[in-house]
């Protein structure tokens, strides 16, 4: 048994770097999904590797790709593949084929439990706050104060930042009267490094969906627009994340701009 | 923070606007050809909405999910695709990149991303970022690889683990 685990542990870099034969990959698979020493080091090595996909030159999609897919998408519509493709191999637990929760909701949730993963400390379940507004969210964090102020036309709203984490931040948005976006101005913040990014969230209509990601520039400052129609929008947060972002906050907002009374 | 019915289609779309330039930057790195890529990334984003309850975050990122199936897929087009035509259609596409024009400031971080992330790579020993590009870039197996080199399999899969160790460690120390 210890020389099997050896005999595959040597595996897995290939198998990241996709450099096995079909055959191989397949025990490969099958073994992790029963050693957690082979996992952990999937997990590992896949960082290093997701290093080589970042080391490319940047280059533009063509719009009509996007277009494409997001077709192919909506005619699909709830269609889910069944766990045999290797989209995210090797699954220690199968989903169960009973689950018929939609898509990225339970993504969503997913990403919500990771937050808990992260040096195997606890963190607070920021998703639960914001969902029940403002009210809560103001109440339940400390040590907030208020950054920026004005109203115009163009009316320039104030944002709270969070100084416990951000001590020199500062953060307003500005709401244009009518045809532009809605843009957030950012400034004293912290460079999070390569594996970490801000993540802007938008509330509608009591809920949060995801928006842009961003990062400072070297002297700490960032302007991020805010996507869709500014007239619906009731609040706006900011928070850290891990690198590509998540579809859920995994931390209360270092940054929020209610909008609604 | 629940997406249900229609905002599973605008999740998904978000995903892809976040992470399709670097899907196809990837895949057009692998194949060489804009086509090929688009087709790549197509279906590469297919299979993400398709097996999308098995994402699991303890094993990496959305990003890392989306590029490591990207990767995939673009290995697969390459291996059914014997002969490795992006060597003769880089030179005519290069001038075909999309480069100039309005950079959205997450694209000119991805930018400066990729520039450090070379650094890192160039700072590898020469045979262990020779393997993990003949790999990772090339599509070639271990075993093409050791007949190439002429080396051991097991020296070889040894410098793409250490190789790949050393990426991860040297740019995880950068972060910290």
């Amino acid at each position: 048994m210890a020389r099997d685990h050896e005999r595959y542990a040597e595996d897995v870099a290939p198998y990241v770097l996709g450099a096995l034969d079909p055959l191989e990959a397949e025990a490969l698979e099958k073994h992790m999904r029963a050693c957690a020493d082979c996992s952990r080091e999937l997990v590992e090595l896949r960082s290093g590797a997701e290093m080589l996909s970042r080391s490319v030159e940047q280059i533009e999609p063509p719009a009509s790709l996007r277009a494409s897919v997001l077709a192919e998408v909506e005619t699909e519509g709830g269609a889910t593949e069944t766990p045999s493709s290797a989209s995210h191999p090797p699954a220690t637990a199968p989903a169960s084929g009973s689950e018929r929760r939609g898509a990225l909701s339970r993504l969503g949730t997913r990403l919500r439990q990771g937050g808990a993963r992260a040096g195997g400390t606890l963190r607070p379940r920021p998703a639960l706050v914001l969902a029940t507004g403002m009210v809560a969210l103001v109440a339940g964090v400390t040590g907030w104060a208020l950054a920026g102020g004005g109203a115009t036309d163009d009316r320039t709203v104030a944002a709270s930042v969070d100084r416990e984490r951000l001590p020199e931040a500062s953060a307003r948005m500005t709401i244009p009267a009518e045809g532009e976006d809605t843009v957030l101005r950012l400034a004293g913040l912290r460079d999070l490094g390569p594996e970490r990014t801000y993540e802007i969230w938008v509330q509608r209509e009591g809920k949060l969906a995801p928006g842009p990601l961003f990062h400072p520039t070297a002297n700490g400052s960032a302007v991020t627009g805010i996507p869709g129609d500014s007239e619906d929008i009731e609040a706006v947060f900011v928070t850290r994340e891990r690198a590509g972002g998540a579809l859920a906050p995994t931390e209360t907002p270092v940054v929020s701009v209610p909008l609604s009374s | 923070m629940h997406l249900t019915g229609g905002s599973e289609s605008r999740a998904f779309a978000l995903i892809y606007d976040r992470h399709s330039s670097a899907a196809y930057s990837l895949a057009y790195r692998i194949l060489g050809s804009r086509g090929a890529a688009e087709d790549a990334v197509q279906e590469a984003f297919l299979t993400i909405w398709r097996s999308r309850e098995r994402y699991m975050p303890e094993r990496g990122s959305v990003r890392t999910w989306t590029l490591a199936i990207v990767h995939r897929r673009s290995i697969d087009v390459l291996r059914r695709n014997v002969v490795h035509l992006r060597r003769q259609q880089a030179a005519s596409e290069n001038e075909d990149r999309h480069l100039e024009g309005d950079r959205t400031e997450l694209e000119v971080v991805r930018r400066e991303e990729a520039r450090e992330v070379r650094a890192a790579l160039d700072e590898l020993p020469g045979p262990q970022r020779k393997v993990l590009e003949l790999a990772y870039f090339g599509g070639f197996t271990h075993r093409e690889i050791a007949g190439m080199l002429e080396e051991p399999m097991g020296t070889v899969k040894g410098r793409m683990r250490l190789g790949l160790q050393k990426l991860r460690l040297q740019l995880a120390g950068d972060a910290a």
